[in-house]
């Protein structure tokens, strides 16, 4: 299913949580609302469910106002943060539920119930649990009943609020990836909400980019990576290190146009400043090395100079020495690692 | 050697709590069945199942079972109302329903009795459509209504408050509507606490004296409750008789509360299986 958001906002008391966003999400697609917390993006895909009224605008699911129509009708599949397994019911009966409470014409029978829940039980492993009690299952087992119980009603888009916040990192990333594959296999609409741009990056076809109830910018991973519009954008899907043009004077490319310069830490070179002037097609910064850390396969240096502080990030070799804090450097940087940036 | 605990205080706090439970439970629960058992069998029997006193306990148990109906429905929404939504005036309202506690039982039965009188502001537009309330079966319903409420909805309320409404989302996202979320949702995970609190406002009503003797009327045979006949006895200086009538609705009671918490317990089992 196609969904559209038409500039959607809601206000809670003096807070704007959603300002006036607009989305469009093509069928198959799979969707991150990414952003900080209190960013609007949980009220957004309530708004998605219905569990939330917009207080202007529309949702559309293929072309048809869905605005006012009760969550209940909308077909919508939706996991919660902390699941929200019914805990007096199995979890065979928590898969059924959907199926139990259909209109008396369309439910299945009890064997098609039967039929379907192992179906969707197979789907998500859990063929050998369907008896146990939710407090009986581990917090990965708990996520896949939720999207099973979400599934069963064949549901047209499939919401997801911060899928794999409770679990540990292990699970979370083998989970991520499972549920990649099972949303391309079922070829089902998808958005999920995180404030983890790796997992966003790591399993989207697009990323949508809210920070105080705006949509800041929409694109795939790489996308938003190599071009982002704004220094927020910029800072928070990897590390980036911004620079006021003003502060640059003459050295600043002429052919970028944005108020600010960004670039990440990785495309930094540090080189002692006593050396020779910067090489053609390079942007020179100079600093003192303030701090050092040793990160593994990078050393992160971070430097300050008089328009603030930037980060970089070495390679390291083993058997090369560390530069020590305190030692004047320069940072040289390709202008065609350089960012341009409206904000 | 001294032994260790890891707790202090309990030998001295276990030891007061025992006297206390002694004192003030055990012993006149004692006291009630040993005077009980100064009656021969057939003497007890013959009390305890005189037209008198089968009276009674059809009253009191007729009549509790339809003030506990009443507040089960009536005490739920009310915990719903408290917990759910936000409206001015919501503090107020959950300070009124202690009033039926902290009332002097007789001044809920004055109370009523003035209001339901065929000349009260309720009894009298009552009278006028031909129900009477006061010195009837219904007057006795409304006192226990009136003293039982705050047991259903004091221990409905923190259970409800601790019930997640990400509950109701997940049961209307799957296409429940309130019907079913209330019935195949809320309603058992609610169940354990309103158990207790359906079996604790029975045996309040059971047992209730103050509000009702009032508003009763008391005519033995149709309006005369069992603690009333307990009393009638001891005031005619009866008292192995009283004893005989205390003793079976202290059973009644007793059975009541043990049925629920086998009831709960099995409830708990079946909900947190692991």
């Amino acid at each position: 299913m196609t969904l559209h958001i038409d500039s959607v906002s809601k206000r809670f008391g003096q807070y704007q949580a959603l300002d006036s966003v607009s989305l469009d999400i093509p069928k198959g697609e799979l969707v991150a609302l990414l952003g900080p917390s209190g960013s609007g993006k949980t009220t957004l895909l309530r708004i998605i469910a219905g569990l939330e009224t917009p207080d202007q605008g529309r949702v559309l699911f293929d072309g048809e106002d869905a605005t006012d129509v009760a969550p209940r009708y909308r077909q919508i599949g939706f996991v919660f943060q902390h699941y929200a397994l019914f805990p007096h019911l199995s979890v065979f009966e928590n898969v059924a539920f959907g199926l139990r409470v259909m209109a008396r014409e369309t439910r299945p029978s009890e064997e098609q119930v039967r039929q379907r829940v192992s179906e969707i039980l197979k789907l998500v492993r859990l063929t050998n649990l369907g008896e146990r009690f939710p407090a009986q299952l581990s917090g990965g087992q708990r996520q896949r009943v939720a999207l099973a119980r979400a599934l069963v009603i064949r549901p047209r888009v499939l919401l997801l609020d911060e899928p794999f916040g409770a679990l540990d990192v292990t699970v979370r990333t083998e989970l991520r990836r499972w549920l990649r594959e099972l949303q391309q296999e079922l070829g089902l609409t998808t958005i999920f909400v995180t404030h983890d741009q790796e997992e966003a990056s790591a399993i989207c076809d697009r990323i949508a980019i809210l920070n105080e109830g705006k949509l800041l910018q929409t694109g795939s991973p790489v996308d938003l990576f190599t071009a982002p519009a704004t220094s927020f954008v910029a800072g928070f899907l990897g590390s980036a290190n911004i620079l006021a043009r003003d502060s640059l004077g003459a050295g600043a490319p002429a052919g970028l146009a944005g108020a600010k310069l960004a670039f990440r830490p990785a495309d930094g070179k540090l080189s002692p400043s006593a050396a020779a002037p910067a090489p053609g097609g390079h942007l020179r910064l100079s600093g003192t090395v303030q701090h050092r850390e040793f990160l593994g396969s990078i050393v992160r240096y971070a430097i300050a100079r008089p328009g603030g502080e930037v980060q970089i990030d070495a390679p390291f070799k083993a058997g090369e020495a560390f530069i020590a804090p305190g030692t004047e450097v320069a940072v040289d940087i390709p202008h065609d690692a350089l960012i341009s940036l409206n904000s | 050697m001294p032994q260790r605990r890891i707790l202090p205080g309990l030998p001295l706090s276990l030891g007061v709590t025992l006297v206390y439970v002694t004192l003030i439970i055990a012993l006149p629960v004692a006291a009630v069945l040993l005077k009980a058992m100064s009656l021969s069998l057939g003497e007890f029997w013959n009390i305890v199942t005189s037209p008198r006193a089968l009276s009674t306990y059809r009253i009191t148990v007729l009549c509790a079972l339809a003030a506990t109906l009443f507040n089960a429905v009536f005490g739920f929404a009310f915990a719903w109302v408290l917990v759910r939504y936000d409206f001015p005036g919501k503090r107020l309202l959950d300070t009124l329903v202690d009033v039926p506690f902290a009332l002097p039982t007789a001044v809920a039965g004055v109370t009523l009795t003035a209001l339901f009188a065929k000349n009260g502001w309720f009894g009298a537009p009552l009278a006028s459509i031909g129900i009477e309330v006061a010195y009837t079966p219904l007057g006795i319903i409304i006192a226990m209504i009136f003293t039982s409420l705050p047991f259903i909805v004091r221990t409905v309320q923190p259970v409800l408050e601790e019930l997640d409404p990400e509950f109701e989302d997940a049961a209307s996202c799957l296409g429940a509507g309130d019907l079913d979320t209330m019935r195949r949702v809320i309603l058992p995970l609610l169940m354990p606490a309103l158990l207790a609190g359906i079996s604790f406002a029975f045996v309040r009503c059971l047992g209730e004296f103050g509000a009702i003797i009032f508003i009763a009327g008391n005519q033995p045979l149709s309006t005369e409750i069992t603690s009333l006949l307990a009393f009638i006895r001891v005031e005619e200086f009866d008292y192995p008789g009283a004893a005989a009538i205390a003793t079976v609705m202290l059973f009644a009671s007793l059975a009541i509360l043990i049925l629920t918490s086998l009831a709960q317990s099995w409830y708990g089992r079946h909900l947190t299986r692991s």
